[in-house]
């Protein structure tokens, strides 16, 4: 298992804590509605509207910690299943606890695996590719995101949805210096500063990654968004965190 | 041998179980199963009532009836919330009456305020119609009706981290969120350990139906400010309308000793006549039919005619008189996890601007809309993630409007010399300024 040592005791210790939506992990619950939102509005009406009945989509859901994100998706019609993989077992214990509170979740799996090592992690033995991947807030916590990015593209047939922290100084200081110190939300120590990535960075990683060289990916939508406290997550047009395609 | 059998939990599941199938649980019901992201939810609503075999065939059954002694004033919103819905086109439009005025004065001074259906798209203030005929409207649209359970609840208790209710025919429902739309004692309420704010008003709302002496085709309700609370007087069809008289309770107590005749007497004078003649009018024997018709009629016969009053009382329907404590009430919370409160048994006002069942269909709205994102983002519909939009919608329209209505009220319940002053220039001021009127009317609404 590849996985950084100091980020995943950290994960371990927020482990208990990931499912209340009033304790450390807030900001996570109320930024999953916010990607809901961007991944329903990116998808469209052709495949989100209940009315319409369009062939269902399968997830790999990269980085799923507790699952805020892997059982919003199992829970919508348009999709088929979803696997999360992480690599922190404490994390995926409460993951694979959680989805027993609702019994429907039956098509929702977990399993315990790095980024690093996606290579034999198929949807089924025809089908080496999901239709969605998703790897939200995870970038910023790993050593070598360029070829995280890689290899997650690389399992995506039609969409790949990520958010990540920008480094630019709004985003220094809506997470790093508010979110950890002044207003305690997240536990210091959850970023650190030097893994930030900054927008162009993550644009130039999507559109000259060796996954890209039939330029077959595009960036269809850039959202920015920061955290105001009181008011909570706010979009702004480019910049901090986004989804490609 | 010992054999070990395992208990088996045998509850039934639901998404989400409403109790109470009142104005609010219905059209909760209603609306989750008109929208396109909440239909595929399994739903049902349990009430103690025989509500679909008493109104299940209302409509047909009731088109000549006498009115009945619960009626309410709904607002344009709440209409158009209906007709969403889709329960409005099942209403009984002939037992139902718009009114374009609203007209309030003062006992004491005679200050008036007017309001008219300013701005308002329909040209209506509200709409006066039997709390049955929304009741039956909402169980005819769509499926609603099947959706309905018989049975009173007898304990609600935590099973496996969800709500559990054990009904008194013994079966037991386990949901994912449990809606209390249970009225004002809420069982919901309790069980989810919410407390409220609130006090009792030390007043009775005495209701009746009444027949007029002809029809005016005003369209016109009416609220004489009397120092006991209002007197309200709204229209409905067919030359008949319906009583809401605030008193002191010992005063409701008498009224409905009255006979027919005599009570139809204390109606016409308390439209009319001063205060200090309807304090004497109480101290009569209310068993003393004769005296009291006499002592109302004569001095109702020195009054010159004002046809701005509401057209005298001919009758009214027997056994329609009834009365009810007032209070105001509001739920500290609307929602705690699995748990959310609509209608009275989230708050309870004063029947002064009519808003009882009206804040409980914005309640409706606000926890559909809720319901619908939460759906929309995948969430568990029980979740505080999923609820949490719901009072942020409903809670503080709800405290400002509890707040007006009470102010409003206070204003209105002394004879204090001051102050009745002060409140006649108020309302002449008032009278003058659309605006703040216009501000009022759309937050009743
Ligand atoms: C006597 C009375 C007269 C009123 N008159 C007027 C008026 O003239 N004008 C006006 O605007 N407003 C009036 N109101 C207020 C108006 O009726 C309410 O605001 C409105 O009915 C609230 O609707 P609801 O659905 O929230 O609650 P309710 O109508 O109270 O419905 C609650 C339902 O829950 C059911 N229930 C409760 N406990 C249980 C249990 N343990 N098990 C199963 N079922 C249960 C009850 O049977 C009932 O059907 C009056 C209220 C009352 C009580
Ligand atoms: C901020 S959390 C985000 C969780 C989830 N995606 C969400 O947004 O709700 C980051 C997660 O990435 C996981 N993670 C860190 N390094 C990883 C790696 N190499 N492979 C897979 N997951 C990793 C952590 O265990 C943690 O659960």
């Amino acid at each position: 298992m590849q996985g950084n040592k100091t980020e995943m005791a950290h994960f371990a210790a927020l482990a208990k804590s990931w499912w209340n939506p009033r304790g450390p992990q807030r900001i996570l619950h109320k930024m999953n509605n916010m990607r809901m939102d961007f991944i329903n509005s990116t998808l469209g009406p052709s495949i989100t509207d209940p009315n319409q009945n369009t062939s269902k989509l399968t997830v790999l859901d990269i980085g799923c910690g507790g699952g805020l994100l892997s059982e919003s998706l199992a829970r919508r019609h348009y999709v088929q299943s979803v696997l999360g993989i992480d690599v922190t077992p404490e994390v995926l214990a409460v993951a694979n606890s959680h989805k027993l509170v609702d019994p429907k979740l039956t098509n929702l799996k977990y399993e315990l695996r790095s980024v690093m090592d996606l290579e034999s992690v198929k949807q089924s033995a025809e089908k080496p590719t999901f239709d969605i991947v998703t790897m939200f807030e995870v970038l910023e916590h790993l050593d070598d995101p360029k070829e995280a990015l890689k290899l997650a593209m690389s399992k995506s047939s039609q969409y790949v949805f990520l958010s990540t922290i920008n480094r630019t100084l709004a985003a220094y200081i809506s997470t790093i210096a508010l979110g950890e110190y002044v207003l305690n939300i997240v536990p210091p120590g959850t970023h650190t500063w030097s893994k930030y990535i900054n927008a162009t960075e993550l644009e130039s990683y999507v559109l000259g990654s060796g996954v890209n060289s039939e330029s077959i990916w595009d960036v269809e939508k850039l959202q920015g968004c920061i955290y105001l406290p009181g008011t909570g997550w706010v979009r702004f047009d480019d910049q901090s965190n986004y989804s490609t395609k | 041998m010992l054999r070990f059998r395992r208990l088996v939990h045998t509850a039934i599941k639901k998404d989400i179980l409403v109790v109470g199938g009142g104005p609010a649980g219905l059209s909760l019901v209603t609306a989750l199963k008109n929208s396109a992201l909440t239909r595929h939810l399994d739903v049902a609503v349990v009430d103690g009532q025989p509500i679909v075999e008493r109104l299940g065939n209302w409509a047909a059954n009731n088109k000549t009836t006498e009115f009945e002694n619960r009626v309410i004033s709904v607002t344009p919103g709440s209409v158009s919330f209906l007709e969403k819905i889709g329960a409005w086109e099942n209403v009984v439009h002939e037992r139902t009456l718009a009114y374009d005025e609203m007209m309030i004065w003062d006992g004491e001074s005679g200050a008036r305020i007017e309001f008219d259906a300013f701005d308002s798209a329909t040209g209506t203030v509200a709409t006066m119609i039997e709390n049955s005929n929304v009741q039956q409207a909402l169980l005819n649209t769509g499926n609603t009706r099947d959706t309905v359970i018989q049975a009173q609840v007898e304990k609600i208790h935590t099973v496996n981290g969800l709500p559990t209710v054990k009904l008194n025919n013994g079966i037991e429902i386990e949901a994912r969120l449990l809606v209390g739309a249970d009225g004002q004692n809420s069982p919901v309420r309790q069980f989810a350990g919410i407390t409220t704010e609130g006090w009792d008003y030390s007043r009775h709302g005495v209701v009746a139906t009444m027949h007029l002496e002809f029809d005016d085709f005003k369209q016109t309700a009416y609220q004489r400010m009397l120092k006991t609370g209002p007197l309200a007087f709204l229209p409905l069809p067919n030359a008949t309308a319906t009583l809401v008289w605030s008193t002191y309770p010992e005063r409701a107590q008498w009224l409905k000793q009255l006979e027919p005749q005599a009570f139809t007497a204390m109606v016409n004078a308390g439209v009319r006549l001063d205060m200090a003649d309807l304090d004497y009018l109480h101290s009569l024997d209310p068993k003393n039919t004769d005296e009291i018709i006499y002592e109302v009629t004569w001095r109702l016969n020195t009054l010159d005619e004002d046809d701005t009053l509401p057209t005298r009382v001919e009758s009214i329907v027997p056994k329609s008189v009834a009365s009810f404590p007032l209070k105001l009430r509001q739920a500290d919370e609307y929602i705690s996890e699995r748990v959310a409160l609509v209608g009275d048994a989230a708050h309870a006002t004063h029947p002064l601007t009519g808003q009882g069942l009206n804040m409980g269909q914005r309640d409706v709205a606000a926890l559909v809309a809720a319901l619908e994102l939460a759906v929309s983002r995948g969430l568990d519909i029980g979740s505080l993630d999923a609820l949490e939009p719901y009072p942020r919608r409903a809670y503080l329209q709800n405290q400002l409007l509890l707040g007006v209505n009470d102010s409003l009220y206070k204003l209105y319940s002394t004879d204090c010399e001051p102050i009745v002053r002060l409140r006649t220039l108020g309302v002449q001021v008032l009278n003058k300024l659309g605006f703040v009127k216009n501000k009022l009317v759309e937050m009743a609404d």
